[in-house]
This record gives C-alpha cells, sequence and structure tokens, in this order.
C-alpha cells in the first residue's frame, strides 16, 4: 500500500494568481479542474460524503458530492460513492494523474438527526462511510485527512493555489485536513 | 387527465408533474394549496398572528438539481422533521432561520423578545410543536379532502447549515428515485417577517417497499 508523497511546496504568494473563484460542486456531482485559481466547495455537506484528490505534480483537484453508497442503475453515476469514485479516477487518470501519488481526503456522512423513530432512514451517513473507506482499502488507498461522521453538517473546500483542504462544520471555524 | 393539466398549468413548475402522487392516492397541486393554507390559519392561531401563505411551488425536479439556486447553504437553519404515514408516506422538512426560531420560540414561550439565544429542550419542545401542528393541519385537511387515512410521526428537531439539513430529506429520496416532486411553500407574518420554509416530498421509496413486501408472499 502507498502512502500519499507530501505535498509539494509552493512559495507563490495568491497575488500573484489570478483572482480566486467559488466553484460549488452541487448534490451528486463531480468537478475536477487543473485551474490553480478555483476553489472547489461542498457548501452543507450533511449524510453526503465528499471525496476529494489533489494531485500535487500535476496541479489536479477533483472533489466528487456522493449522495447515497451504492450504485443504481440507470441513475448518474456521480450520485453514488462507489462509481462516482470510480468516475473520478477515469477523469483524472485521463489528465495523466497517479491515483497512488495523490492526496486523498474524505469528508460528511454525519448522522444528522439522531431519533430512534427515524433510525432507517439517517443509517444514510454511516453507509456512505462504509462504502468510502471499502473503496479506499479497495485502491490501496490511505487518505491523507478524513473528517467524516459526528452529527454535524460540514463544508469542505479545496484550495488549488495553495493546495489546502479545510473542513468546517456548522458553528466552528475552517481548518486546514491534514 | 387534460382537467388535471390544466389545473397544474396554474402552478409554478419546472417540469408539470401529473399530481402529488402516492400509492393510492393522487393529489391535484390545488388541493395541496388548500392544505397548506389550513397550515397557515393552524399557525396563525398558534401564534396569535395573522400568518400568509406567501408562496407554493410544485416542482418535479431531478434530484441532483433540488439545491440549485439557493443562496446560503451555509446559513443555520432550525429543521423540523416529521414522516407521513399511512396513504400518503412523505417526508417534511420545516426550515426557520436559527435568529428567526428563536424570536418563534420566545413568542411560544411567552418571553421578552431576545431571550432565546441557544436551543435547549425546552426551545426544541416548542419548535417541534410548530412542526407538528403545521403538519398535521396540512395532513389532516388532505385526509378530509381525499378520504384517505394519514398521519405524521412525531417530530425531530436539528439545528445545522440549510444544505445539511436538506439532505435529510433528499438523500432517502435518491435511493429509488431520479426525480422528485417538491412542494416548497413560504409563510410569512407581515408584522414579524416571520419566515418558516415547507418542504414535502412524497416518499415514494416506502410506497416502492412497501409494494414489494405484499407482493412477496404470493411471490
Amino acid at each position: 500500500m502507498l502512502n500519499p508523497p507530501a505535498p509539494k511546496l509552493r512559495t507563490k504568494s495568491l497575488r500573484n494568481v489570478e483572482k480566486e473563484q467559488v466553484v460549488s460542486v452541487g448534490m451528486g456531482k463531480l468537478v475536477v479542474t487543473q485551474k490553480p485559481n478555483e476553489i472547489l466547495t461542498v457548501v452543507g455537506l450533511g449524510s453526503c460524503v465528499a471525496v476529494v484528490l489533489y494531485d500535487p505534480w500535476k496541479r489536479v483537484g477533483a472533489m466528487l458530492h456522493a449522495m447515497l453508497p451504492r450504485h443504481r442503475p440507470g441513475a448518474s453515476v456521480t450520485r453514488f460513492v462507489d462509481s462516482g469514485t470510480r468516475e473520478l479516477i477515469a477523469q483524472v487518470e485521463k489528465l495523466g494523474v497517479n491515483i497512488h501519488r495523490s492526496r486523498w481526503y474524505l469528508a460528511g456522512g454525519a448522522q444528522m438527526l439522531s431519533t430512534s423513530g427515524f433510525q432507517d432512514t439517517f443509517q444514510i451517513g454511516d453507509k456512505n462511510i462504509e462504502m468510502a473507506t471499502a473503496v479506499m482499502q479497495e485502491l490501496g488507498i490511505i487518505p491523507v485527512a478524513t473528517d467524516l461522521g459526528g452529527t454535524q453538517g460540514r463544508t469542505v473546500r479545496l484550495y488549488m493555489a495553495s493546495e489546502r483542504m479545510t473542513v468546517r462544520t456548522a458553528f466552528g471555524s475552517e481548518r486546514v485536513m491534514e | 387527465m387534460k382537467q388535471d393539466r390544466e389545473k397544474l398549468d396554474s402552478v409554478e413548475n419546472t417540469e408539470k408533474p401529473e399530481s402529488l402522487a402516492f400509492d393510492t392516492v393522487k393529489i391535484p397541486p390545488e388541493l395541496v394549496e388548500k392544505g397548506l393554507h389550513h397550515t397557515a390559519e393552524g399557525l396563525s392561531g398558534m401564534f396569535g398572528r395573522n400568518i400568509l401563505l406567501t408562496n407554493v411551488r410544485q416542482t418535479l425536479i431531478p434530484i441532483e438539481e433540488a439545491l440549485d439556486g439557493i443562496d446560503d447553504l451555509e446559513s443555520p437553519v432550525a429543521g423540523i422533521y416529521l414522516e407521513g404515514t399511512g396513504d400518503m408516506p412523505s417526508q417534511f422538512m420545516l426550515m426557520i432561520p436559527l435568529q428567526m426560531a428563536y424570536r418563534i420560540v420566545d413568542t411560544l414561550l411567552m418571553q421578552p423578545p431576545g431571550t432565546t439565544n441557544e436551543l435547549d429542550d425546552l426551545g426544541r419542545s416548542a419548535l417541534a410543536e410548530v412542526g407538528n401542528v403545521a403538519t398535521s393541519l396540512f395532513l389532516n385537511e388532505i385526509a378530509d379532502l381525499t378520504h384517505t387515512d394519514t398521519r405524521p410521526t412525531p417530530p425531530s428537531v436539528v439545528v445545522d447549515m440549510l444544505g445539511a439539513v436538506l439532505n435529510v430529506i433528499l438523500l432517502p429520496a435518491g435511493l429509488e428515485m431520479d426525480k422528485i416532486l417538491l412542494i416548497d411553500a413560504d409563510f410569512q407574518c407581515c408584522a414579524t417577517t416571520l419566515n418558516i420554509w415547507f418542504w414535502l416530498i412524497p416518499d415514494i421509496s416506502r410506497t416502492i417497499l412497501s409494494r414489494k413486501q405484499e407482493a412477496a408472499p404470493y411471490a
């Protein structure tokens, strides 16, 4: 199993790059970018899971906002953790990314309501986490950082310019995932 | 069907749904609106103020697009979640901006405005009652109009980012559906700008599940 490489440090100041642009990754969507000025973000991630890749050599970032664990035939592949991650890999490999030399992050899978009567409805977060973890294991990948489970929503951001991945929970402050 | 289509033409839609369809019940959009007006009347009684139903949108949309166009998914809200059971399995989420939720708690508990600045058990219980009243009135009206049997579950209250709260009702729908019929209503009280945002999604997944379970003994 390969560990992700240490990030290549960039000395370029944010002032020297084009103005940063926030790209919101919608529910059930995948965004892949090579633009250094972009910030990929999922805002208000609840039981959904964000699967994130950053390749510090190719400067490629990818963020999947998966809603559910297992693909259902006929539905969009990026709605699901398993098929969405495969699609993410297919798209970044076209750009020359080596997924084993890239930095991976997982976030989300919260249990938003804990009322016992709704247990069936709210196991989705746990199942998303199980699937994301299983997919990573199958690929032989150890994420650089994870922020999974709990009972609070999250906002995650991948800053392409500074190569940082951050997470913020409701009523919390933004912190770097490392 | 033609009549249904004409009724639907008066409703703002991205794609025209036939009606609010459950396993055995189909509810035309104007009955949904009637149910929501009944909810507004009930909330008016609860708050002692005139609460109006200001907007109703009934849209059939791809589930991935349900959150598109919502400005601030990170804003804190109180969400009150209930499920409809019986003939109309459904999910309800009432969302109230958190500061507004605090004001509602103060009103219901007859406290001076500004007393509540976090939700304790009593505050959550007060908000749960708002959800209970709103949903019960809606379902009772629909049940009366359609001669069906339906009841809400006890409510559950969550405080979090708007996007995360909406995950609660969208994800179960995504298990079985690619498009959802979303009923989205706004309530306002002129004097106090009371904003309550109401989402209803018919739970087709449970309908399908119950159908499968019913079919199993004969398989």
